[in-house]
């Protein structure tokens, strides 16, 4: 009797809404594999008895043998071990009347604590703002809604200050669009909150000078060199947001093939702009990507963090099409200096040089025959080379 | 995709008063507001739909059968569908107007209460958004026309209740409720705007 006097007070007093029922409790939160009680008091306006009644959960049928008479009014139902919660709006709990009519609905919330959020990285574009971003913590999924807020203070003053911008590199991540000092360690960390609790991470100490990157080089132009087939040209200019206080700059090339997914990376590109790629494939199309690293701004010795990559350029290498007879020079016209010159070195081996009595100039002709025979064969054009 | 929303100081030019409107420019206003009409159709679908999703079952199962309650400040297209096409123009314009000087507001609510139970729904956020936008720009284009034809208008709404925060199950179904007779209205209101046409033709 005094329960159910204590479920009448527990009612929700809305005027112009009346329920036939009331669930209780209300909306709780619960550890997974907790366990629950749980009840249902029609309005007894309504006629209905507790056998009559029966629950679910997410639409569920709970099985009869967990439910309980406590009156006639009430039917209790007893949920163990609870699983996380399906939906982050909370599972439904819901008493139905036995022709399947909803009577009344309780959410549950069920899930973990947050774990400390790890691995914080920050990163300065062009020392202009802060960027971090984290993972949350081992177990991930705590099948709440977890909010996370970032927070950072200057290590020698006092004041948090909380940061606004979420979301912009991430779902894990904050954006400090200004104010920042430099030169000036700041401690920053990452507060996780949801209904069962707080986890803070390990605070991350870093100057924002140490986190500089930049915006990818500029004007990345790839072309030819003159007719040679296993060159390229790459140029760029450097970022131009850093030209007042960059003193170095690394660069790093990244080429690939058009239809491979394989890039090579030329490292060690030094403060320069511009770079020669050899030992490409004749005739084919390469991708090729540049990026930056700012490197001793304001005497710093640290490298900062690289740039993207800059947008693909694409170039091709020249492929010497060999039409037979155009270019082959005719069987009577030789390079004549070099002939000539080969000629006397032959005939001062004759004389001086023991056991080469065989070579003449009649081999080196030879051999030019030879030579432009197996070229010929190189070059031929097949059906299923791409030009 | 694009939002066609009206703003009621568009409508006409601004020396014509309310009642002083052309056949020709009625007829247009009325066009316009049907075009609306189709838009409110197709979104109140998608609404629903993309509502229910978030809250799980048995809201989202396709069989849910809510208990009826009543949400208040709006009535229920309670008119049966032939008596509401034995209506007249204006009083079905009165009903339309009413349903839609109410919904807005609603509408802020719901997406007040997702806000707090779906956190991470920006879809359902946004959609919520736009469907008050639209709800707005429709009872503005009534107003226009209610004048026009020189039908006197409802009353304005009752500023809402607010009500005592209810619990997160209360509020899921309220919600429902209320995208549900979004939908059920956007369909009466495309019913009434194509008679007018018929007989407002440009």
């Amino acid at each position: 009797m005094i329960t159910f006097l204590f479920l009448w007070l527990c009612l929700p007093r809305v005027e112009s809404l009346t329920y036939p029922a009331v669930i209780s409790p209300q909306d709780p939160t619960l550890v997974i594999g907790s366990s629950l009680t749980a009840t249902c008091s029609v309005n007894s306006d309504l006629h209905l008895k507790a056998e009559d009644l029966y629950w679910t959960l997410n639409g569920r049928r709970l099985p009869p043998e967990s439910y309980k008479v406590l009156n006639g009014t009430t039917l209790s139902v007893a949920l163990a071990n609870l699983n996380g919660s399906r939906q982050q709006s909370g599972d439904n709990l819901v008493c139905h009347s036995r022709d399947g009519s909803i009577l009344a609905g309780s959410c549950l919330y069920v899930g973990l604590p947050p774990e400390k959020p790890v691995n914080i990285t920050c990163w300065s574009k062009n020392m202009k703002d802060l960027t971090c971003k984290w993972a949350p913590g081992t177990e991930g999924e705590t099948y709440l809604h977890t909010n996370y807020t970032l927070k950072y203070k200057l290590r020698w003053y006092g004041r948090d200050n909380t940061c606004q911008e979420y979301r912009t590199a991430g779902q894990y991540s904050c954006h400090i669009p200004k104010d920042l000092a430099l030169f000036t360690p700041y401690e920053i960390w990452v507060e996780a909150s949801n209904r069962l609790g707080v986890a803070v991470s390990e605070v991350v100490m870093l100057d924002i000078l140490d986190v500089v990157t930049t915006d990818p080089p500029a004007d990345v132009t790839v072309s030819r060199v003159g007719d040679l087939e296993d060159q390229l040209s790459v140029r760029w200019s450097s970022p131009p947001a850093l030209k007042d206080f960059l003193f170095q700059a690394k660069y790093q090339i990244q080429y690939r093939v058009e239809d491979s997914a394989e890039w090579k990376v030329v490292d060690d590109v030094g403060n320069q702009t511009s770079c020669r790629l050899a030992g490409l494939r004749p005739g084919t199309v390469y991708f090729v990507q540049v990026r930056c690293n700012p490197f001793g701004i304001y005497g710093s010795k640290k490298a900062g963090i690289w740039s993207d990559w800059s947008n693909p350029t694409a170039a091709s290498t020249p492929r010497s099409d060999r039409v037979p007879g155009v270019c082959d020079p005719k069987s009577g016209e030789q390079n004549t200096t070099l002939r000539r010159e080969l000629k006397q070195f032959f005939g001062w081996v004759k004389k001086h040089a023991y056991g080469c009595s065989n070579l003449s100039i009649k081999l080196y002709d030879q051999w030019r025959v030879w030579l432009q025979k197996s070229h010929k064969t190189r070059n031929q054009v097949l059906p299923g080379d791409k030009l | 995709m694009e939002v066609l929303t009206v703003d009621p100081a568009n409508l006409l030019s601004p020396a014509a008063s309310s009642s002083s409107l052309s056949q020709q420019e009625v007829a247009t206003k009325i066009k316009q507001t049907h075009s609306l009409t189709v838009l409110l159709k197709h979104c109140s679908e998608q609404l629903l739909a993309e509502y229910v999703r978030h809250q799980g079952e048995p809201f989202s199962s396709p069989d849910f059968q809510p208990p009826a309650m009543a949400v208040p400040g709006l009535p229920s297209p309670s008119v049966p569908p032939e008596a509401w096409l034995a209506l007249s123009d204006g009083k079905r314009l009165w009903h339309l107007a009413a349903a839609y000087a109410a919904l807005p507001g609603l509408l802020g609510s719901v997406r007040r209460q997702q806000a707090e139970l779906n956190p991470l729904a920006s879809e359902l956020h946004r959609q919520l958004e736009a469907a008050a936008r639209q709800c707005r720009g429709l009872a503005g284009n009534l107003e226009r026309i209610m004048g026009a034809l020189g039908v006197t208008g409802p009353p304005p709404p009752s500023s809402s209740l607010g009500g005592p925060t209810t619990g997160a199950f209360l509020a899921k179904l309220g919600g429902y409720h209320v995208c549900r007779l979004h939908r059920d209205w956007a369909m009466r209101s495309h019913e009434a705007l194509g008679l007018l046409r018929t007989k407002y033709p440009l």
